[in-house]
């Protein structure tokens, strides 16, 4: 087989006067261009809980009727627009947090109690699993919540199992 | 969905081929799209029941055209009227009524490629509707490659037609004008499946479809199709190359082996041995172009017997013309590490340095990995350790977390 060191040569001769850059797969270059998902939390406050929690919150409750509706329809286009793009991988409510059973596992024995894990002023409401080009993307997804505006929408990339050539 | 007794899938091929049949006789490429779809899941569900018909590309066009003027009549895309009527007539009857059993013009092949690929649509678009459209898969298989559910892809392809459709996107090979820009999107989106099946060291293995196989494949038709294109075979080189080290870049539990540490026995002669050829020849008459090159640093690597006899030298000056045809930050790492190992750690880190300011760069893992690396190589373990450290907490694939983590782990002991 001919070694490729001695083939390269014509590499060097026929590049010694560059002509001005092409646009290059600079995205794709070496792996760089990775799908990731990421999880999109919604925090609301416990005391107001129901679905979209947005609404139920003092905030929320004191907004005019109109700016409800667009909020509403916010939220409705954003979950359009995510389905219709195949960003959308799994989106759920979840229920008041007074069902939460927290379990712990003491000398052997499962022990289980009401309420969650941590007691905070906000609490896990809802989630959305999304599938997105770029963390940016993700974040631009998030701040579309209308609890962004509320209490806060938490962005967390999911761990993968496929690993690159270090 | 098992075809693995039909000679490895290559009915596949006609996948294309079938679709220019059906648009040109019936016009909409979206109808025909979703129905050459049908057409193929019908014919992994019969003919490895009933064996391959006498002319496949004749049944595929039947079955897809019944089955198109079925959808459009009944306008009830879930409606499987035709293929379960299909499925029930012997396959010969079929190909007897079928009026397009004649020769298919090979170019279908390339205008579907560069069709899916339009660059109207998104890179996951993209991607979906070539799997499905050239390569013949079907949603449920791509969504198992991507680990995605169903309807996601679903989407994606729907929403890929849809960009085509407004965009006003034809049938039709694009002007000649326009081709080499066309062709570089396809590559790239090629090149991206390949990626998404190469990095993956759980999972796929396990599945019907194998994405850096998969995406091979497709390339080599593209090169059939257009053999007088340099950044094709180079593409090509690319992935041979790169797919030859597989066997050797994991560990049974699924570990990390970088390049340095590889067992070379186990990588695969005969990818290499195809791969060196293929670029050694392209670079012979090609223009130059950054896959080009990038097989050519690949060659390097690979023919090397050891990692220290690895000709630095030459794969320094590769990426210094890579940097040139398509300069950004993952090739300036690949450079670093190229000038770290030529001239010292500290030309190296010297040219990390620029990639600091770039915010969103500058939260990769791989560039403080790179940077971990040179500053071992420099001797300063301390900050090779907070390198790595930083480089596992920013690491977002578990494998490679636990690679970054080893080697944080390996600094801190030798510190101490």
């Amino acid at each position: 087989m001919a070694t490729f060191g001695r083939r390269n040569r014509q590499v060097d001769n026929r590049v010694a006067a560059p002509t001005s850059p092409v646009k290059g797969p600079e995205e794709s270059a070496h792996h760089e261009e990775k799908h990731v998902k990421y999880l999109i939390l919604i925090y609301s406050n416990p005391e107001t809980w129901g679905h979209p929690s947005f609404l139920r919150t003092k905030e929320g409750q004191a907004l005019s009727a109109d700016e409800r509706d667009a909020l509403t329809a916010q939220l409705e286009q954003l979950l359009a627009e995510l389905t219709a793009s195949g960003e959308l991988v799994q989106g759920a409510a979840l229920a008041d947090p007074l069902t939460t059973r927290t379990v712990r596992v003491r000398d052997s024995a499962a022990v289980a109690t009401d309420g969650p894990f941590v007691e905070t002023k906000e609490q896990m409401a809802g989630l959305f699993l999304v599938d997105c080009a770029t963390p940016e993307r993700a974040e631009e997804i998030a701040a579309r919540f209308p609890e962004a505006r509320f209490s806060a929408v938490e962005v967390r990339p999911v761990m993968g199992s496929s690993g690159e050539e270090m | 969905m098992t075809t693995g007794e039909l000679s490895d899938d290559l009915w596949r091929d006609l996948a294309p081929q079938v679709l220019g049949a059906v648009v040109r006789r019936y016009g909409d490429f979206g109808i025909a799209e979703d129905a050459v779809q049908e057409a193929l899941i019908a014919a992994a569900t019969q003919w490895p029941e009933q064996g391959l018909p006498d002319n496949p590309k004749a049944w595929l066009i039947t079955v897809a055209s019944r089955r198109f003027v079925d959808q459009r009549r009944s306008d009830q895309a879930r409606d499987r009227r035709e293929v379960d009527a299909a499925r029930k007539a012997p396959a010969d009857e079929l190909v007897s009524a079928a009026p397009d059993a004649g020769p298919v013009d090979q170019d279908d092949t390339l205008t579907s490629l560069l069709l899916c690929c339009h660059p109207a649509l998104t890179p996951p678009s993209q991607i979906a509707l070539t799997l499905r459209t050239v390569g013949g898969l079907t949603t449920a298989q791509i969504a198992r490659a991507f680990l995605l559910p169903e309807s996601t892809l679903a989407q994606r392809i729907s929403r890929a037609k849809a960009s085509i459709r407004q965009a006003g996107a034809r049938f039709e090979l694009p002007p000649e004008s326009e081709r080499p820009e066309r062709m570089r999107t396809a590559l790239q989106v090629l090149y991206l499946i390949f990626n998404e099946g190469y990095t993956a060291t759980a999972g796929p293995e396990l599945h019907d479809v194998q994405l850096t196989r998969e995406a091979i494949r497709l390339t080599r038709q593209a090169r059939e199709l257009l053999p007088g294109d340099g950044e094709v075979a180079g593409l090509l080189a690319l992935m041979l190359l790169t797919d030859a080290r597989r066997p050797a870049r994991t560990r049974p539990d699924g570990a990390l082996v970088p390049l340095a540490e590889q067992d070379r026995t186990r990588w695969d002669r005969q990818l290499i041995d195809e791969g060196v050829e293929l670029i050694s020849d392209t670079l012979t008459w090609a223009p130059l172009g950054p896959y080009q090159l990038q097989a050519a640093i690949a060659a390097v690597h690979d023919e090397a017997a050891s990692s220290d006899a690895t000709d630095w030298r030459q794969i320094l000056e590769l990426y210094r013309l890579l940097e040139h045809f398509s300069p950004g930050p993952m090739v300036t790492l690949g450079h670093a590490v190229a000038a770290a190992m030529v001239h010292g750690p500290d030309e190296g880190l010297a040219m990390l340095r620029p990639l600091d300011d770039d915010r969103r760069f500058a939260r990769n893992h791989r560039l403080h990995a790179v940077r971990g690396h040179l500053l071992e190589m420099a001797d300063d373990r301390s900050a090779a350790y907070d390198e790595y450290d930083l480089a596992a907490r920013l690491a977002t694939s578990i494998p490679e977390q636990d690679y970054l983590r080893g080697k944080a782990d390996d600094c801190a002991r030798d510190r101490d």
